[in-house]
């Protein structure tokens, strides 16, 4: 059985005709003038920048075109002052990362380090004192 | 099949321009959709301002997504109308905040002195009290019934709207139909016995 022809069974449901005489009879409201003004409003408010499908500079560029003069130089300080921060708190966090390779050797270990150096140079800086306080 | 969607879809500019903020664009569209909307949601919920409140929501939603549109998925008016619907259920389980309807308070004013007075007046107790045995209905019986019936999409377009197969709104109907014969046939009997007991006192 096709689509069409489901659809003229329930057109031809008696229930159908008496629902099409009290649909004219009393018709459903309107939207309101007051509404469509509040919907279209809504549709130049909340249009916003398809950021994610543009590149970084293009987007940016898109941004800064709908900011008010003001408003720009406003923000203009503070991307780079977040920037700064940010650099700020890589540099703290590639310190933290770093200290604990040292902070995992013990002095003998450490001495010992600085012992196989020299031997692998050739260099007998370290012959006399750390040979034996190694050993 | 995607393809076809986004050649066929008469909406799509619309759409691209309502994402840069055009407010005409945005215009366009509530001319075309929004008393289409309001119908089936006022004949969803049987209350006017609530009606409003839907349609609204269901087209700000769209504004808010109109730049991350992809018109492979759906066609708009397809989309917009699950919204919609969407939204009508919400607000039908929220029992406790649900709206009393109050039988004849939407319906348009009766002009006196017509010939035919009587017969819209009839016609218009009727509708309320179809109205009242439709807000009986379970929700996508509802749905199905206002889609059908009363906005007279085709089944498949009313199936597609509601997410649901044709032979799965075909079953909505059958039973949707048998309840609200049922319900108006009561009232009628009911009305009647009414109408011969003061014929009697008189």
């Amino acid at each position: 059985m096709s689509d069409e022809s489901r659809t003229r069974m329930s057109e031809n449901d008696p229930l159908f005709d008496e629902i099409r005489k009290i649909k004219a009879a009393n018709p459903a409201p309107a939207l309101s003038s007051a509404s469509r003004a509040a919907i279209v409003h809504a549709a130049r408010s909340s249009a916003m920048p398809a950021v994610s499908r543009q590149p970084l500079g293009d987007a940016f560029s898109a941004l800064t075109d709908r900011l008010s003069g003001g408003l720009e130089t406003l923000l203009r300080p503070v991307a780079i002052g977040t920037l700064g921060l940010a650099g700020l708190a890589g540099l703290a966090a590639g310190g933290l990362l770093a200290a604990p390779a040292y902070a995992e050797l013990t002095p003998e270990q450490e001495l010992a380090s600085h012992f196989e150096f020299a031997v692998h140079l050739g260099s007998g800086i370290f012959d006399d004192q750390t040979a034996d306080g190694v050993n | 099949m995607s393809n076809r969607l986004a050649v066929n879809d008469p909406d799509i500019e619309f759409v691209r321009r309502i994402a840069k903020g055009d407010a005409e664009a945005a215009r366009v569209l509530v001319e075309a959709y929004g008393d289409r909307l309001m119908a089936v949601a006022y004949r969803m919920l049987g209350n006017r301002d609530a009606a409003e409140d839907i349609v609204q929501e269901a087209f700000i939603r769209m504004w808010k997504h109109a730049c991350n549109w992809r018109p492979e998925t759906a066609m708009f008016s397809t989309w917009l109308h699950r919204v919609t619907i969407n939204l009508c259920y919400d607000r039908l389980r929220k029992a406790s905040t649900r709206y009393e309807h109050t039988a004849g308070d939407d319906l348009p004013e009766m002009v006196d002195g017509k010939a035919d007075g009587l017969a819209t007046l009839e016609a218009s107790e009727r509708g309320s009290a179809l109205q009242e045995a439709l807000e009986r209905l379970p929700e996508r019986q509802k749905m199905a019934v206002v889609l059908c019936h009363f906005e007279e999409l085709s089944n498949v377009e009313a199936a597609e709207f509601m997410e649901i197969s044709v032979y799965a709104l075909e079953s909505l109907l059958a039973r949707a139909r048998r309840a609200l014969r049922c319900d108006t046939q009561l009232q009628d009997d009911l009305s009647d016995e009414t109408e011969e007991i003061v014929a009697g006192a008189v």
